[in-house]
Protein backbone atom coordinates (compact mmCIF):
# COMPACT_ATOMS: atom_id res chain seq x y z
CA UNK A 1 0.00 0.00 0.00
CA UNK A 2 1.47 3.37 -0.87
CA UNK A 3 1.65 5.77 1.91
CA UNK A 4 -0.67 8.70 2.92
CA UNK A 5 2.09 10.88 2.27
CA UNK A 6 3.31 9.26 -0.92
CA UNK A 7 -0.52 9.71 -2.24
CA UNK A 8 -0.53 13.21 -1.33
CA UNK A 9 2.76 14.08 -3.02
CA UNK A 10 2.58 12.43 -6.11
CA UNK A 11 -1.23 12.06 -7.36
CA UNK A 12 -2.77 14.75 -9.31
CA UNK A 13 0.30 16.80 -9.27
CA UNK A 14 1.68 16.88 -12.77
CA UNK A 15 -0.23 15.35 -16.21
CA UNK A 16 0.93 14.35 -19.74
CA UNK A 17 0.96 18.14 -21.88
CA UNK A 18 2.40 17.13 -25.01
CA UNK A 19 2.65 13.70 -27.33
CA UNK A 20 4.72 13.52 -30.30
CA UNK A 21 5.45 10.26 -32.56
CA UNK A 22 7.18 9.85 -35.88
CA UNK A 23 5.90 8.00 -38.51
CA UNK A 24 6.75 3.76 -37.89
CA UNK A 25 8.47 2.20 -40.22
CA UNK A 26 10.12 -0.90 -41.51
CA UNK A 27 13.23 0.55 -42.58
CA UNK A 28 14.58 3.91 -42.46
CA UNK A 29 17.77 6.25 -42.90
CA UNK A 30 17.17 8.24 -40.35
CA UNK A 31 19.16 7.78 -37.34
CA UNK A 32 17.74 7.13 -33.32
CA UNK A 33 19.13 10.46 -32.48
CA UNK A 34 17.02 11.98 -35.22
CA UNK A 35 14.06 10.57 -34.73
CA UNK A 36 14.18 11.20 -31.08
CA UNK A 37 14.83 14.62 -31.35
CA UNK A 38 11.79 14.54 -33.80
CA UNK A 39 9.64 12.90 -31.54
CA UNK A 40 10.83 15.32 -28.91
CA UNK A 41 10.28 18.46 -31.08
CA UNK A 42 6.43 17.43 -31.65
CA UNK A 43 5.15 17.01 -28.48
CA UNK A 44 7.38 20.13 -26.77
CA UNK A 45 4.96 22.13 -30.24
CA UNK A 46 1.83 19.84 -29.53
CA UNK A 47 2.10 20.94 -25.19
CA UNK A 48 2.19 24.60 -27.13
CA UNK A 49 5.76 24.68 -25.36
CA UNK A 50 9.01 26.00 -26.55
CA UNK A 51 12.36 23.85 -25.84
CA UNK A 52 13.27 26.27 -23.44
CA UNK A 53 10.76 25.67 -21.25
CA UNK A 54 11.54 22.00 -20.84
CA UNK A 55 13.48 21.75 -17.31
CA UNK A 56 13.93 18.26 -17.14
CA UNK A 57 14.88 14.94 -19.49
CA UNK A 58 14.68 11.56 -18.79
CA UNK A 59 16.04 9.84 -21.54
CA UNK A 60 15.94 6.33 -23.13
CA UNK A 61 17.53 3.21 -21.51
CA UNK A 62 19.88 3.15 -24.63
CA UNK A 63 21.18 4.99 -27.80
CA UNK A 64 20.66 8.26 -26.84
CA UNK A 65 21.46 10.36 -24.09
CA UNK A 66 20.09 13.55 -22.28
CA UNK A 67 22.85 15.50 -23.00
CA UNK A 68 22.67 15.65 -26.86
CA UNK A 69 19.33 15.78 -26.54
CA UNK A 70 19.68 18.82 -24.97
CA UNK A 71 22.18 20.47 -27.06
CA UNK A 72 20.43 19.68 -29.94
CA UNK A 73 17.05 20.45 -29.16
CA UNK A 74 18.51 24.14 -27.41
CA UNK A 75 17.10 23.27 -23.87
CA UNK A 76 19.62 25.82 -21.95
CA UNK A 77 19.27 24.73 -18.60
CA UNK A 78 18.15 21.42 -17.46
CA UNK A 79 17.84 21.06 -13.78
CA UNK A 80 16.46 17.25 -13.49
CA UNK A 81 17.78 14.31 -15.42
CA UNK A 82 17.11 10.57 -14.78
CA UNK A 83 17.36 7.58 -17.14
CA UNK A 84 15.24 4.16 -15.69
CA UNK A 85 17.38 1.32 -17.02
CA UNK A 86 14.47 -1.65 -17.67
CA UNK A 87 13.87 -1.76 -21.63
CA UNK A 88 10.33 -1.66 -22.38
CA UNK A 89 9.50 -0.71 -19.04
CA UNK A 90 11.23 2.67 -19.35
CA UNK A 91 8.98 4.54 -21.21
CA UNK A 92 6.07 4.51 -18.00
CA UNK A 93 8.90 4.66 -15.64
CA UNK A 94 10.49 7.48 -17.19
CA UNK A 95 6.59 9.00 -16.62
CA UNK A 96 6.94 8.16 -12.86
CA UNK A 97 9.91 9.44 -12.66
CA UNK A 98 8.82 13.02 -14.43
CA UNK A 99 5.95 12.73 -12.05
CA UNK A 100 8.45 12.54 -8.73
CA UNK A 101 10.36 15.41 -9.86
CA UNK A 102 7.97 17.69 -11.08
CA UNK A 103 5.78 16.67 -7.16
CA UNK A 104 9.44 17.46 -5.62
CA UNK A 105 9.57 20.64 -7.34
CA UNK A 106 13.26 19.92 -8.73
CA UNK A 107 11.14 20.38 -12.30
CA UNK A 108 8.18 21.81 -14.13
CA UNK A 109 8.23 20.92 -17.42
CA UNK A 110 10.15 17.21 -18.28
CA UNK A 111 10.64 15.44 -21.74
CA UNK A 112 10.45 11.95 -21.80
CA UNK A 113 11.17 10.31 -25.49
CA UNK A 114 11.91 6.96 -27.10
CA UNK A 115 13.25 5.59 -30.08
CA UNK A 116 15.42 3.05 -31.78
CA UNK A 117 15.56 1.38 -35.04
CA UNK A 118 14.59 -1.65 -34.19
CA UNK A 119 13.42 -3.33 -37.60
CA UNK A 120 16.51 -1.52 -39.82
CA UNK A 121 19.60 -2.50 -36.94
CA UNK A 122 18.51 -6.18 -37.94
CA UNK A 123 18.50 -5.51 -41.67
CA UNK A 124 21.44 -3.06 -42.24
CA UNK A 125 21.28 -1.43 -46.22
CA UNK A 126 24.41 -2.00 -47.67
CA UNK A 127 26.59 0.80 -46.86
CA UNK A 128 24.29 1.74 -43.50
CA UNK A 129 26.40 2.86 -40.53
CA UNK A 130 26.23 0.34 -37.87
CA UNK A 131 24.31 2.04 -34.37
CA UNK A 132 27.08 1.22 -31.62
CA UNK A 133 25.49 2.77 -28.70
CA UNK A 134 24.06 -0.08 -26.52
CA UNK A 135 22.48 -0.72 -22.98
CA UNK A 136 23.75 -1.19 -19.72
CA UNK A 137 21.27 -3.56 -17.91
CA UNK A 138 23.47 -6.19 -16.65
CA UNK A 139 20.62 -9.25 -17.58
CA UNK A 140 22.62 -8.80 -21.24
CA UNK A 141 25.54 -10.42 -19.87
CA UNK A 142 22.99 -13.23 -18.14
CA UNK A 143 21.67 -14.12 -21.67
CA UNK A 144 25.48 -14.18 -23.28
CA UNK A 145 26.90 -16.22 -20.69
CA UNK A 146 23.95 -18.17 -19.81
CA UNK A 147 21.19 -18.29 -22.10
CA UNK A 148 22.77 -17.59 -26.06
CA UNK A 149 25.27 -20.99 -25.85
CA UNK A 150 21.91 -22.78 -26.00
CA UNK A 151 20.43 -21.37 -29.08
CA UNK A 152 18.32 -18.80 -27.12
CA UNK A 153 19.89 -15.53 -28.47
CA UNK A 154 16.25 -13.28 -28.56
CA UNK A 155 13.61 -12.44 -26.27
CA UNK A 156 11.11 -14.72 -27.57
CA UNK A 157 13.11 -17.66 -26.83
CA UNK A 158 13.84 -16.01 -23.48
CA UNK A 159 10.47 -15.74 -22.14
CA UNK A 160 9.76 -18.74 -23.80
CA UNK A 161 11.38 -20.58 -20.50
CA UNK A 162 8.55 -19.03 -18.13
CA UNK A 163 5.67 -18.36 -20.54
CA UNK A 164 5.70 -22.74 -21.45
CA UNK A 165 5.50 -23.28 -18.29
CA UNK A 166 2.78 -21.02 -17.62
CA UNK A 167 0.82 -22.50 -20.77
CA UNK A 168 1.43 -26.13 -19.11
CA UNK A 169 0.98 -25.82 -15.75
CA UNK A 170 -2.71 -24.02 -16.18
CA UNK A 171 -3.77 -25.35 -19.10
CA UNK A 172 -4.01 -21.94 -21.01
CA UNK A 173 -5.30 -22.16 -24.20
CA UNK A 174 -3.32 -20.40 -27.85
CA UNK A 175 -6.89 -19.22 -28.44
CA UNK A 176 -6.57 -16.74 -25.26
CA UNK A 177 -3.37 -15.56 -27.00
CA UNK A 178 -4.87 -15.48 -30.29
CA UNK A 179 -7.68 -13.48 -28.84
CA UNK A 180 -4.99 -10.72 -28.06
CA UNK A 181 -2.98 -10.98 -31.15
CA UNK A 182 -6.68 -10.33 -32.85
CA UNK A 183 -7.96 -7.50 -30.71
CA UNK A 184 -4.62 -5.77 -31.27
CA UNK A 185 -4.81 -6.23 -35.35
CA UNK A 186 -8.39 -5.29 -35.43
CA UNK A 187 -7.35 -1.84 -33.90
CA UNK A 188 -4.44 -1.30 -35.77
CA UNK A 189 -7.15 -1.64 -38.65
CA UNK A 190 -8.86 1.94 -37.38
CA UNK A 191 -4.87 3.63 -36.83
CA UNK A 192 -3.47 5.08 -40.18
CA UNK A 193 -0.31 5.40 -38.03
CA UNK A 194 -0.25 1.47 -37.51
CA UNK A 195 2.02 -1.08 -39.68
CA UNK A 196 -0.43 -3.58 -39.98
CA UNK A 197 -3.45 -1.91 -40.66
CA UNK A 198 -4.13 -3.12 -44.20
CA UNK A 199 -3.93 -6.61 -42.72
CA UNK A 200 -7.00 -7.77 -40.82
CA UNK A 201 -6.63 -11.01 -39.47
CA UNK A 202 -9.00 -14.03 -37.70
CA UNK A 203 -8.22 -16.40 -34.96
CA UNK A 204 -8.01 -18.82 -37.89
CA UNK A 205 -4.90 -16.89 -39.23
CA UNK A 206 -3.36 -16.93 -35.72
CA UNK A 207 -3.80 -20.56 -34.81
CA UNK A 208 -2.11 -21.66 -38.30
CA UNK A 209 0.88 -19.52 -37.14
CA UNK A 210 3.91 -21.33 -37.11
CA UNK A 211 5.45 -21.97 -33.91
CA UNK A 212 9.33 -19.63 -33.18
CA UNK A 213 9.63 -21.40 -30.20
CA UNK A 214 6.62 -23.17 -28.27
CA UNK A 215 4.65 -21.51 -26.86
CA UNK A 216 5.34 -18.73 -29.05
CA UNK A 217 4.01 -18.75 -32.98
CA UNK A 218 4.84 -16.12 -35.08
CA UNK A 219 1.84 -14.07 -34.79
CA UNK A 220 2.07 -14.15 -30.88
CA UNK A 221 5.22 -11.76 -31.22
CA UNK A 222 5.00 -7.96 -31.58
CA UNK A 223 6.15 -6.25 -35.06
CA UNK A 224 9.66 -5.01 -35.52
CA UNK A 225 10.16 -1.13 -36.78
CA UNK A 226 11.83 1.75 -36.80
CA UNK A 227 10.44 5.17 -34.85
CA UNK A 228 10.28 7.27 -32.13
CA UNK A 229 8.20 8.49 -29.87
CA UNK A 230 7.79 11.28 -26.67
CA UNK A 231 5.49 12.68 -24.60
CA UNK A 232 5.95 15.80 -22.34
CA UNK A 233 5.32 15.96 -18.56
CA UNK A 234 3.97 19.25 -16.57
CA UNK A 235 2.94 20.62 -13.32
CA UNK A 236 -0.45 20.52 -12.72
CA UNK A 237 -0.41 24.41 -11.96
CA UNK A 238 1.66 24.69 -15.55
CA UNK A 239 -0.85 22.40 -17.02
CA UNK A 240 -3.64 23.89 -16.78
CA UNK A 241 -2.86 26.87 -19.68
CA UNK A 242 -1.52 25.15 -21.94
CA UNK A 243 -2.57 23.27 -25.62
CA UNK A 244 -4.68 20.29 -24.80
CA UNK A 245 -7.11 19.29 -21.63
CA UNK A 246 -4.36 18.05 -19.09
CA UNK A 247 -4.37 14.27 -18.90
CA UNK A 248 -3.37 13.59 -15.24
CA UNK A 249 -0.98 11.15 -13.54
CA UNK A 250 -2.94 9.74 -10.90
CA UNK A 251 -1.02 6.82 -9.55
CA UNK A 252 2.00 4.55 -10.83
CA UNK A 253 4.75 2.18 -9.51
CA UNK A 254 7.63 -0.04 -10.77
CA UNK A 255 8.05 -3.45 -9.83
CA UNK A 256 11.10 -5.80 -10.29
CA UNK A 257 11.34 -10.14 -10.05
CA UNK A 258 13.36 -11.42 -7.03
CA UNK A 259 16.73 -11.76 -9.04
CA UNK A 260 16.23 -9.26 -11.89
CA UNK A 261 19.04 -9.95 -13.81
CA UNK A 262 18.34 -13.48 -14.99
CA UNK A 263 15.01 -15.98 -15.62
CA UNK A 264 15.36 -19.22 -14.49
CA UNK A 265 16.34 -19.22 -10.82
CA UNK A 266 13.85 -16.93 -9.59
CA UNK A 267 11.47 -19.02 -6.70
CA UNK A 268 8.04 -18.23 -8.95
CA UNK A 269 9.35 -17.64 -12.98
CA UNK A 270 5.75 -15.94 -12.92
CA UNK A 271 5.98 -13.42 -10.81
CA UNK A 272 6.27 -10.04 -12.73
CA UNK A 273 7.35 -7.34 -11.74
CA UNK A 274 4.24 -5.57 -11.88
CA UNK A 275 2.50 -8.30 -10.01
CA UNK A 276 4.47 -6.27 -7.17
CA UNK A 277 3.71 -2.67 -8.52
CA UNK A 278 0.02 -2.92 -9.58
CA UNK A 279 -1.21 -2.74 -5.91
CA UNK A 280 1.03 0.36 -5.06
CA UNK A 281 -0.07 1.79 -8.11
CA UNK A 282 -3.72 1.43 -7.61
CA UNK A 283 -3.83 2.45 -4.01
CA UNK A 284 -1.74 6.01 -4.96
CA UNK A 285 -4.45 6.36 -7.67
CA UNK A 286 -7.12 5.81 -5.42
CA UNK A 287 -8.87 3.60 -7.73
CA UNK A 288 -8.97 -0.20 -8.61
CA UNK A 289 -8.92 -1.83 -11.86
CA UNK A 290 -12.55 -2.19 -12.53
CA UNK A 291 -13.06 1.52 -13.11
CA UNK A 292 -10.39 1.75 -15.72
CA UNK A 293 -12.23 2.68 -19.43
CA UNK A 294 -9.50 1.76 -21.36
CA UNK A 295 -5.88 -0.62 -20.98
CA UNK A 296 -2.92 -0.08 -22.69
CA UNK A 297 -1.03 -2.93 -22.20
CA UNK A 298 2.56 -3.64 -23.29
CA UNK A 299 2.12 -6.12 -25.83
CA UNK A 300 5.90 -7.62 -26.66
CA UNK A 301 4.54 -11.16 -26.44
CA UNK A 302 0.82 -12.25 -26.37
CA UNK A 303 0.87 -14.29 -23.38
CA UNK A 304 3.10 -11.51 -21.63
CA UNK A 305 0.15 -10.03 -21.68
CA UNK A 306 -2.10 -12.96 -20.28
CA UNK A 307 -0.06 -12.50 -17.49
CA UNK A 308 -0.40 -8.81 -17.05
CA UNK A 309 -3.66 -9.19 -16.88
CA UNK A 310 -3.61 -11.42 -13.95
CA UNK A 311 -1.32 -8.76 -12.19
CA UNK A 312 -3.22 -6.16 -12.83
CA UNK A 313 -6.08 -8.30 -10.93
CA UNK A 314 -8.65 -8.91 -13.71
CA UNK A 315 -8.18 -12.84 -13.81
CA UNK A 316 -6.08 -15.33 -11.25
CA UNK A 317 -2.83 -16.38 -12.12
CA UNK A 318 -3.83 -18.75 -14.77
CA UNK A 319 -6.69 -17.27 -15.65
CA UNK A 320 -7.13 -14.55 -18.28
CA UNK A 321 -8.44 -16.76 -20.70
CA UNK A 322 -11.63 -15.85 -19.48
CA UNK A 323 -10.97 -12.22 -19.45
CA UNK A 324 -10.06 -11.98 -23.06
CA UNK A 325 -12.89 -13.95 -24.60
CA UNK A 326 -16.11 -13.28 -26.34
CA UNK A 327 -14.48 -9.60 -27.50
CA UNK A 328 -13.94 -8.27 -23.82
CA UNK A 329 -10.97 -6.72 -25.02
CA UNK A 330 -12.20 -5.47 -28.08
CA UNK A 331 -13.26 -2.11 -28.64
CA UNK A 332 -17.12 -2.03 -27.82
CA UNK A 333 -16.20 -4.58 -25.10
CA UNK A 334 -16.03 -3.76 -20.97
CA UNK A 335 -12.02 -3.42 -21.55
CA UNK A 336 -11.03 -1.87 -24.53
CA UNK A 337 -7.08 -2.97 -24.76
CA UNK A 338 -4.41 -1.46 -27.21
CA UNK A 339 -6.81 0.38 -28.99
CA UNK A 340 -4.10 1.64 -31.12
CA UNK A 341 -2.62 -1.76 -32.02
CA UNK A 342 -0.30 -2.21 -29.53
CA UNK A 343 3.14 -3.44 -30.18
CA UNK A 344 1.97 -6.36 -32.06
CA UNK A 345 0.13 -4.00 -34.50
CA UNK A 346 0.93 -0.66 -34.75
CA UNK A 347 4.60 -0.58 -33.91
CA UNK A 348 7.38 -1.27 -31.58
CA UNK A 349 8.25 1.96 -29.74
CA UNK A 350 8.93 0.64 -26.18
CA UNK A 351 5.47 0.99 -25.33
CA UNK A 352 5.99 4.80 -25.62
CA UNK A 353 3.02 4.45 -28.37
CA UNK A 354 0.67 2.66 -25.81
CA UNK A 355 0.88 6.36 -23.04
CA UNK A 356 1.03 8.25 -26.25
CA UNK A 357 -2.30 6.26 -27.12
CA UNK A 358 -4.05 6.49 -23.83
CA UNK A 359 -2.95 10.32 -24.04
CA UNK A 360 -5.34 10.36 -27.01
CA UNK A 361 -8.15 8.60 -25.65
CA UNK A 362 -8.30 10.79 -22.46
CA UNK A 363 -8.31 13.90 -24.90
CA UNK A 364 -11.00 12.24 -26.57
CA UNK A 365 -8.73 12.55 -29.39
CA UNK A 366 -8.33 8.67 -30.83
CA UNK A 367 -10.32 9.08 -34.24
CA UNK A 368 -12.26 5.70 -34.93
CA UNK A 369 -10.59 3.88 -32.16
CA UNK A 370 -12.46 6.05 -29.53
CA UNK A 371 -13.51 4.82 -26.21
CA UNK A 372 -16.89 6.85 -25.74
CA UNK A 373 -16.37 9.58 -22.93
CA UNK A 374 -13.51 7.89 -21.28
CA UNK A 375 -12.04 9.02 -18.13
CA UNK A 376 -9.79 6.85 -17.01
CA UNK A 377 -7.08 4.38 -18.21
CA UNK A 378 -4.39 2.58 -17.35
CA UNK A 379 -0.48 1.70 -19.40
CA UNK A 380 1.96 -0.74 -18.41
CA UNK A 381 5.31 -1.31 -19.48
CA UNK A 382 7.14 -4.40 -19.07
CA UNK A 383 10.83 -4.70 -19.86
CA UNK A 384 14.34 -6.88 -19.95
CA UNK A 385 12.96 -9.82 -17.81
CA UNK A 386 10.06 -9.00 -16.52
CA UNK A 387 9.99 -5.24 -14.84
CA UNK A 388 7.35 -4.05 -14.86
CA UNK A 389 5.77 -0.35 -14.15
CA UNK A 390 2.05 0.84 -14.26
CA UNK A 391 0.91 4.53 -14.80
CA UNK A 392 -3.05 4.96 -14.07
CA UNK A 393 -4.10 8.48 -16.10
CA UNK A 394 -7.15 10.59 -16.20
CA UNK A 395 -8.61 13.00 -18.19
CA UNK A 396 -8.83 16.90 -16.77
CA UNK A 397 -6.98 18.26 -14.01
CA UNK A 398 -7.41 16.43 -10.76
CA UNK B 1 27.61 -30.68 -32.77
CA UNK B 2 30.21 -28.11 -34.22
CA UNK B 3 31.66 -25.34 -31.59
CA UNK B 4 32.53 -22.98 -34.65
CA UNK B 5 29.23 -21.65 -35.22
CA UNK B 6 27.68 -21.75 -31.58
CA UNK B 7 27.35 -18.51 -29.64
CA UNK B 8 30.11 -19.10 -26.71
CA UNK B 9 30.09 -17.53 -23.28
CA UNK B 10 32.26 -14.35 -22.18
CA UNK B 11 32.26 -14.67 -18.80
CA UNK B 12 33.60 -12.09 -16.10
CA UNK B 13 33.50 -12.19 -12.87
CA UNK B 14 31.86 -15.00 -10.92
CA UNK B 15 30.31 -16.01 -14.28
CA UNK B 16 34.04 -17.01 -15.76
CA UNK B 17 35.01 -18.55 -12.07
CA UNK B 18 31.52 -20.83 -12.92
CA UNK B 19 33.15 -22.09 -16.37
CA UNK B 20 36.38 -22.44 -15.01
CA UNK B 21 35.22 -24.25 -12.39
CA UNK B 22 33.37 -26.76 -13.97
CA UNK B 23 36.10 -26.63 -16.76
CA UNK B 24 38.77 -27.67 -14.58
CA UNK B 25 36.42 -30.55 -12.53
CA UNK B 26 34.65 -32.09 -15.68
CA UNK B 27 31.66 -31.89 -14.26
CA UNK B 28 28.56 -29.33 -13.50
CA UNK B 29 30.03 -27.26 -10.58
CA UNK B 30 27.55 -25.19 -8.77
CA UNK B 31 28.49 -22.52 -5.73
CA UNK B 32 27.93 -23.27 -2.49
CA UNK B 33 27.93 -21.37 0.09
CA UNK B 34 30.46 -22.36 3.02
CA UNK B 35 28.43 -20.49 5.85
CA UNK B 36 25.16 -21.97 5.62
CA UNK B 37 25.39 -24.83 2.17
CA UNK B 38 22.97 -22.81 0.10
CA UNK B 39 23.77 -23.54 -3.42
CA UNK B 40 23.00 -20.41 -6.21
CA UNK B 41 22.94 -20.08 -9.40
CA UNK B 42 24.45 -17.95 -11.53
CA UNK B 43 26.81 -17.84 -8.62
CA UNK B 44 26.43 -14.74 -6.46
CA UNK B 45 28.95 -12.62 -4.17
CA UNK B 46 26.99 -12.60 -1.19
CA UNK B 47 24.71 -15.90 -0.22
CA UNK B 48 21.45 -14.61 -0.87
CA UNK B 49 20.19 -16.78 2.28
CA UNK B 50 22.30 -15.93 4.81
CA UNK B 51 24.82 -13.14 3.28
CA UNK B 52 28.24 -14.98 3.83
CA UNK B 53 30.69 -14.27 1.16
CA UNK B 54 32.34 -17.42 1.90
CA UNK B 55 31.81 -19.79 -1.37
CA UNK B 56 33.20 -22.72 -3.14
CA UNK B 57 32.02 -24.45 -6.65
CA UNK B 58 31.07 -27.85 -5.56
CA UNK B 59 29.97 -30.57 -8.02
CA UNK B 60 26.36 -31.56 -7.98
CA UNK B 61 24.82 -34.67 -8.49
CA UNK B 62 23.06 -34.32 -11.40
CA UNK B 63 19.58 -35.48 -10.89
CA UNK B 64 17.03 -32.92 -11.67
CA UNK B 65 13.88 -32.54 -12.75
CA UNK B 66 12.50 -30.17 -15.80
CA UNK B 67 10.81 -26.93 -14.58
CA UNK B 68 9.94 -25.60 -17.41
CA UNK B 69 10.97 -25.97 -21.19
CA UNK B 70 11.00 -24.64 -24.72
CA UNK B 71 10.71 -26.30 -28.05
CA UNK B 72 12.18 -24.37 -30.88
CA UNK B 73 11.09 -24.70 -34.56
CA UNK B 74 13.27 -21.30 -35.85
CA UNK B 75 16.43 -20.41 -35.54
CA UNK B 76 18.41 -17.42 -37.30
CA UNK B 77 21.45 -19.20 -36.14
CA UNK B 78 23.57 -21.75 -38.34
CA UNK B 79 24.59 -23.50 -35.53
CA UNK B 80 20.87 -24.18 -34.78
CA UNK B 81 18.92 -23.70 -37.93
CA UNK B 82 19.71 -27.38 -39.04
CA UNK B 83 18.75 -28.59 -35.81
CA UNK B 84 15.36 -27.37 -35.15
CA UNK B 85 12.95 -28.46 -33.53
CA UNK B 86 15.55 -28.63 -30.57
CA UNK B 87 14.05 -28.90 -26.81
CA UNK B 88 16.07 -26.40 -24.39
CA UNK B 89 14.71 -27.39 -20.50
CA UNK B 90 15.11 -25.74 -17.46
CA UNK B 91 16.31 -28.24 -15.34
CA UNK B 92 15.71 -27.74 -11.29
CA UNK B 93 18.65 -29.43 -9.66
CA UNK B 94 18.05 -31.78 -6.58
CA UNK B 95 20.58 -29.34 -4.72
CA UNK B 96 18.10 -26.53 -5.70
CA UNK B 97 19.02 -24.30 -8.36
CA UNK B 98 17.87 -24.04 -12.14
CA UNK B 99 20.30 -24.76 -15.22
CA UNK B 100 19.46 -24.79 -19.06
CA UNK B 101 20.20 -28.44 -20.28
CA UNK B 102 19.66 -29.22 -23.73
CA UNK B 103 19.29 -32.87 -25.06
CA UNK B 104 19.49 -35.16 -28.05
CA UNK B 105 17.67 -38.09 -26.60
CA UNK B 106 14.33 -36.76 -24.63
CA UNK B 107 11.47 -36.15 -27.51
CA UNK B 108 9.39 -32.59 -27.16
CA UNK B 109 6.23 -35.21 -27.02
CA UNK B 110 7.22 -37.19 -24.20
CA UNK B 111 8.51 -34.12 -21.90
CA UNK B 112 6.56 -32.93 -18.67
CA UNK B 113 6.80 -30.91 -16.02
CA UNK B 114 8.32 -32.22 -12.95
CA UNK B 115 9.74 -34.95 -15.27
CA UNK B 116 12.82 -36.80 -13.72
CA UNK B 117 16.04 -36.33 -15.73
CA UNK B 118 19.82 -36.96 -15.31
CA UNK B 119 22.45 -34.03 -16.13
CA UNK B 120 26.01 -34.33 -17.92
CA UNK B 121 28.16 -32.00 -19.43
CA UNK B 122 29.73 -32.52 -22.98
CA UNK B 123 32.52 -30.60 -23.19
CA UNK B 124 31.81 -28.21 -26.62
CA UNK B 125 35.05 -26.04 -26.33
CA UNK B 126 38.14 -25.46 -23.51
CA UNK B 127 36.00 -22.77 -22.41
CA UNK B 128 32.32 -24.30 -22.12
CA UNK B 129 30.11 -27.33 -21.84
CA UNK B 130 27.26 -28.00 -22.73
CA UNK B 131 24.76 -29.11 -19.82
CA UNK B 132 23.36 -32.60 -21.43
CA UNK B 133 19.76 -34.12 -20.41
CA UNK B 134 18.94 -37.51 -20.52
CA UNK B 135 15.38 -39.19 -18.84
CA UNK B 136 16.53 -40.60 -15.89
CA UNK B 137 15.97 -44.33 -14.46
CA UNK B 138 12.09 -44.94 -13.79
CA UNK B 139 12.18 -44.07 -9.70
CA UNK B 140 9.52 -46.16 -8.14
Amino acid sequence: MASASTRKSLSGKSAIVGIGETGYFRGTDLSILQMVLSASMTAIKDAGLKPSDVDGIIPPPGFVAWDEIAAHLGIPDVRYTACPQMGGASPVAGLLNAALAISAGLAEVVLVPIGWNGYSALRPRPGARPNKRRFSAAFFETVKNYYAPYGLRSAPWWYSLYLQRYVKHYNVPPEAAGAVAVACRKHATLNDRAVMRDKPLTMEDYLASPFITEPLRKLDCCVETDGAAAIVVASEERARDLAHVPVTFLGGAEGHPDRPDELINRPDMLKLGLDRAAPKAFAMAGVGPQDMDFLQIYDCFTYVVLLELEALGYAERGGAADFVKNGNIELGGAFPMNTHGGLMSQAHCWGMNHIVEATRQLRHDAGRAQVPGCELGLVTGYGDLGDGTLAILARGAA
Amino acid sequence: MSSVSVKLPEPDDLDYAFYKACADSGALTIQECRACGQRTHPARYYCPRCTSDQYDFKPVSGRATVHSYTVSHFSVEAAWRDRVPYVTLVAELAEGPRVLARTDTIKPESISIGMPIKLELQTLAPEFSFVIATAAETES
